[in-house]
């Protein structure tokens, strides 16, 4: 019972284990200087020793990307559906997305602190306008995979478009809607920890600013670290959920 | 070919909407108009400098993309084939996708040199999103036709071989799309960390002496080359959904 639970816990972290190993040997055989890399331990005791701190910023930053990722997803989901229902709407779209999603970001930081200013809204804002895109166009391409067999069969009893949306369209889509957010849920704590950092707002890209304005570089990783750790977490989380979705709908 | 007209519509009318709103001001002086991102262009010096960069961070982009695309297929058809390793696999993956680029930016310096550097971060940007699509439709994605065949004495390799591979071009087509935009994001920001030339570096110095057009007219290159790449992998998907989701 007991060695099962290990090989368990092990077979589902041997991969993040594997990548902290890599690190320490990439610190060892290159001989880097702390300010570049510090080693994991030394990291490790960085957090141990303040570990409030880092909690404290990890749930802010946490929150801002659930927050982010939520209404990204909805978003995109929502885009998708209405380029669904009509043409004109998808060709209005996706350029416009693809515009948002393949400008680099620091261009319109600038606008955003015009329309919104310094604040949270901010951060969140810009971690929506990050995990709408593979939402969109992954419910799209659900919408646009169901099998016309369905959608002729809903033609012939007389389905209005809508019933036919929510009925057959929608339920296909699910499944991708949740692969989209398990995608973009890493990069969603990356993306509010940058913009934290841009902004100087609250949670763990601040207290990576601040590190490293101090040239302090075990607590500027430890903070980097950690935002690693909070984006796998969530990450995994999602993975889980997207799981369960699609237990519950076979 | 019908479908392209309500979309010509539908981008025409967002670029009015972009073009009017430059010109009112409304969102100051780091939103130009179209006309004036166009403007840059107009100098023959200029837009040979915004070509060669093209040509540099395009080509980057596209190495960066075909070499996401390898590591995603290798990572995800190594899960599939070997099911214990997948949780370790996925959690590997999501670390190295994890890393934040502001923190190690100065390390893959170091590691790859800064000509390379956009090509590892377009790579590290791209591989995921492939990733996810095609182990997500590994895993869950045409169930029954696998049942049928496991059922039918079919090993687990062929299987593999001929129901869930054919089954995963779509999803592959998927994540392609969506990592195209993520390699030329990732090269450009690559580019930032003392590429000798590029999109980004444009991008940067532009930036630092406030140069707005200049900045507007860069970004709209790597818009371009995503757009290009994207519109030509929704038709290759179009066509794969056809052939195999039938």
């Amino acid at each position: 019972m007991g060695s099962h639970w290990i090989a368990g816990v092990f077979s589902r972290s041997w991969g993040i284990l594997f990548a902290v190993l890599l690190w320490d040997a990439l610190v060892r055989w290159h001989g880097f200087n702390v300010i570049v890399l510090p080693d994991p331990l030394a990291v490790i005791r960085a957090i141990g020793s303040e570990w409030r701190v880092y909690v404290s910023a990890a749930g802010m930053t946490l929150a801002v990307a659930v927050a982010g990722l939520v209404l990204g997803s909805v978003l995109g989901a929502a885009l998708a559906v209405s380029g669904w229902v009509s043409r004109i709407v998808a060709g209005m779209v996706a350029p416009a997305a693809l515009i948002v999603r393949s400008v680099p970001f620091i261009i319109l930081i600038p606008i955003f602190s015009r329309l919104l200013g310094y604040n949270l809204t901010m951060v969140i804002v810009v971690v929506t306008l990050l995990s709408f895109f593979p939402s969109f166009v992954l419910v799209s391409s659900g919408l646009g995979a169901l099998p016309k067999a369905s959608l002729d069969l809903g033609l012939v009893f007389g389905a209005s478009r809508i019933r036919m949306l929510v009925n057959i369209a929608l339920p296909a889509a699910i499944p991708n809607l949740f692969a989209s957010i398990r995608l973009s849920a890493s990069r969603a704590v990356l993306g509010a920890m940058v913009a934290e950092f841009l902004t100087g707002i609250d949670g763990l890209g601040k207290l990576f600013l601040l590190a490293r304005g101090d040239l302090e570089a075990e607590r500027a990783f430890a903070a980097a670290t950690v935002a690693a750790a909070a984006a796998v977490a969530l990450f995994l989380v999602a993975g889980r959920i997207e799981a369960s979705v699609h237990r519950r709908m076979n | 070919m019908k479908s392209l007209a309500p979309k010509l519509v539908g981008a025409a009318i967002f670029l009015v909407i972009w073009e009017a709103i430059g010109r009112s001001g409304w969102l100051g002086e780091s939103f130009p108009s179209l006309t004036q991102i166009g403007a840059v262009f107009e100098r023959p010096a200029a837009r040979e400098l915004f070509v060669r960069a093209l040509r540099v961070t395009a080509s980057s982009a596209l190495v960066a993309l075909s070499l996401g695309a390898l590591l995603a297929i290798l990572l995800s058809f190594v899960a599939a084939v070997l099911p214990k390793l997948e949780p370790g696999l996925d959690a590997l993956a999501s670390c190295i996708y994890a890393v934040p680029a502001i923190a190690f930016g100065p390390v893959l310096i170091l590691l790859s040199g800064p000509e390379a550097t956009p090509i590892v971060l377009g790579t590290l940007s791209s591989y995921f999103p492939i990733h996810v699509a095609l182990s997500s439709q590994l895993r869950y994605g045409a169930h029954a036709q696998h049942e049928l065949a496991r059922t039918l004495g079919a090993s687990r390799f062929r299987t593999f071989a001929l129901v869930d591979v054919p089954a995963s071009v779509p999803a592959f087509l998927d994540g392609l799309r969506l990592a195209a935009p993520a390699a030329v994001l990732g090269a450009v920001l690559g580019e930032w960390f003392g590429a000798p030339r590029g999109l980004g570096v444009i991008i940067i110095s532009a930036l630092q002496n406030v140069r707005i057009p200049q900045m507007w007219a860069a970004a709209a290159l790597c818009v371009m080359c995503s757009l290009l790449a994207y519109f030509a992998l929704t038709e290759a998907h179009r066509r794969a959904v056809a052939r195999f989701a039938g």
